[in-house]
């Protein structure tokens, strides 16, 4: 299978913050989820393959092409939903659609009026009366309407309601009925990506802690419940995380096999969520609190 | 490609485009009631004309939407060239829209206006080249924060000149420089005659406009969104 993306080795220094050897891949026809708490470098990674930034080091990709110098080539087939969505406040939605879709061989009018009415936007009324919401469903729309090979999406669902959620991962589904079709989906609504995700890359402070199938994540991972006799278990090298509360000690391990040959096989491991996984992994691993 | 760029700028701003135009133009024409020199209206209405240049690129960064334009399928040097030609249109547009107001006022017998000669509008032509040349740079790379830093620094050098030259004995006249190539121009066009003269006018135009967009490219392409 093809890569859509591929990433080796990013680097990108900010003052304060770094992209570090941030490597992953999408293969054609699937769906990425790019997962970590705010300030991990979702934003950054999206950005350099935007070239919106420059990166410092490393190799991106996409569709086989460089997308510093092959940047035009790359973006007529890039469907991009940028998390802060800023166009000229002043103007109708309708003229910025005209203004725009021209620039895509493949913009489709009929589909982006079709989208509008699906998600029922204001195209008469100017861009900065709208909310954050409607915004990001403006882009949304602009992004599909092009026929796009690659959709990138920069936490697309924050700030929508739950019912357009679900409606747009129904949508979502449907572009990727076409094999050559991939998506790139950050959030950190995790539960979305539990739906749709083939992949999921977690990032934490600029570093990917794993880029690996979603399926795969969710059987090799497993969050233990128990008592003291977990206390140890901060020792063991698959333990990404422990919490002490009122009710017992969890766990996360990335690596139930070998945490249940340790543990005996009474032992109760849950399924974690993404959420699950984020926040123990987010506080550092081993702390308790 | 440029076209689309252009296009899509005048969609977008195309009200400001004509707002801030034709109010540049009306003010120019309104002061020529108090210039009795045609050389000064020429500037005035350069200066006035030049400012209406950097609307799409002030109102890009007013709105950051500057980010939407290079995540779209087109080359930051495509963006650059385009922003400098439709930049160029807008200024000699309102220059040329003002004098043929100013004309056709002074035809019909509405106004008194001082007597133009094709030498003005050449002037004028060639201030509204070189403020854009000098300040697209700034705006490209800093947006409108740039451009105004950049005017306000220049008020604050002149004024720290105007204090040094008033209270600490520096002898340094503002008008010196502007006098000089005034009095260097006026010596070449007699030297070379109107159609040389001209010619090497366009050409340096040329030059230094070429600098400010190889310069202009290189600072977009830099910049980070």
């Amino acid at each position: 299978m093809e890569n859509a993306l591929q990433i080796e080795g990013l680097t990108k220094q900010y003052k304060g913050f770094s992209l570090q050897d941030v490597t992953f891949c999408i293969p054609q026809g699937t769906v990425m989820g790019l997962i970590g708490p705010n300030g991990a470098g979702k934003t950054t990674v999206i950005k350099c393959i935007m070239n919106l930034v420059r990166k410092d080091t490393g190799e991106i990709r996409v569709f086989g092409m460089d997308p510093v110098r092959h940047g035009a080539r790359i973006k007529e087939r890039i469907g991009f939903v940028y998390d802060m969505p800023c166009q000229f406040g002043d103007v109708r939605l309708g003229r910025i659609a005209s203004a725009l879709g021209p620039f895509y061989p493949e913009w489709d009018e009929k589909r982006f009026r079709d989208l509008a009415g699906k998600f029922e936007l204001p195209l008469e009324k100017v861009y900065k009366k709208l909310s954050h919401g409607t915004k990001t469903k403006f882009s949304l729309a602009l992004a599909l309407a092009h026929n796009a090979d690659l959709v990138l999406m920069d936490e697309p669902t924050s700030g929508l309601d739950p019912v357009f959620r679900r409606d747009l991962l129904g949508l979502l589904a449907e572009i990727l009925q076409d094999e050559r079709k991939s998506i790139l989906f950050s959030t950190h609504i995790t539960s979305d990506l539990e739906r749709i995700a083939d992949f999921v890359t977690l990032l934490q402070n600029g570093a990917v802690v794993f880029s690996s199938p979603k399926d795969e994540i969710l059987e090799s991972w497993g969050m233990i419940k128990g008592g003291e006799e977990l206390k140890p278990a901060s020792e063991w090298p698959e333990i990404r995380g422990i919490r002490t509360g009122a009710f017992g000690v969890e766990v996360l391990t990335s690596d139930t096999g070998k945490s249940r040959k340790r543990l005996g096989p009474k032992i109760l491991i849950e399924r974690p969520s993404f959420d699950d996984i984020v926040t123990f992994t987010h506080q550092g691993g081993k702390h308790a609190c | 490609m440029l076209a689309k760029i252009i296009r899509m700028d005048w969609i977008l701003s195309r009200r400001h485009i004509l707002l801030n135009s034709g109010l540049f133009c009306l003010y120019a024409l309104y002061m020529v009631y108090r210039m009795e020199s045609p050389k000064l209206f020429s500037m005035f209405a350069a200066i006035m004309a030049s400012f209406g240049s950097f609307v799409v690129l002030t109102r890009e960064d007013r709105f950051k939407a500057a980010a939407t334009t290079v995540s779209l399928p087109v080359d930051r040097r495509q963006v650059v060239f385009a922003r400098y030609f439709l930049g160029w249109g807008i200024g000699f547009g309102t220059l040329l829209l003002t004098f043929g107001l100013a004309i056709l006022l002074k035809t019909i017998g509405a106004v008194e206006f001082p007597p133009f000669t094709a030498g003005h509008f050449a002037l004028a032509v060639a201030v509204v080249g070189i403020i854009v040349a000098l300040l697209f740079p700034f705006v490209v790379r800093f947006g409108w924060t740039g451009l105004v830093l950049f005017l306000v620094s220049l008020q604050v050098l002149g004024a720290v000149f105007l204090l040094a030259a008033g209270y600490g004995g520096l002898h340094i006249s503002l008008r010196a420089f502007p006098t000089a190539i005034g009095s260097w121009s006026v010596k070449m066009q007699q030297t070379l005659g109107w159609p040389l003269f001209f010619i090497g006018l366009i050409l340096g135009l040329a030059f230094l406009s070429a600098l400010s967009v190889l310069a202009s490219v290189i600072l977009f392409r830099k910049r980070e969104f």
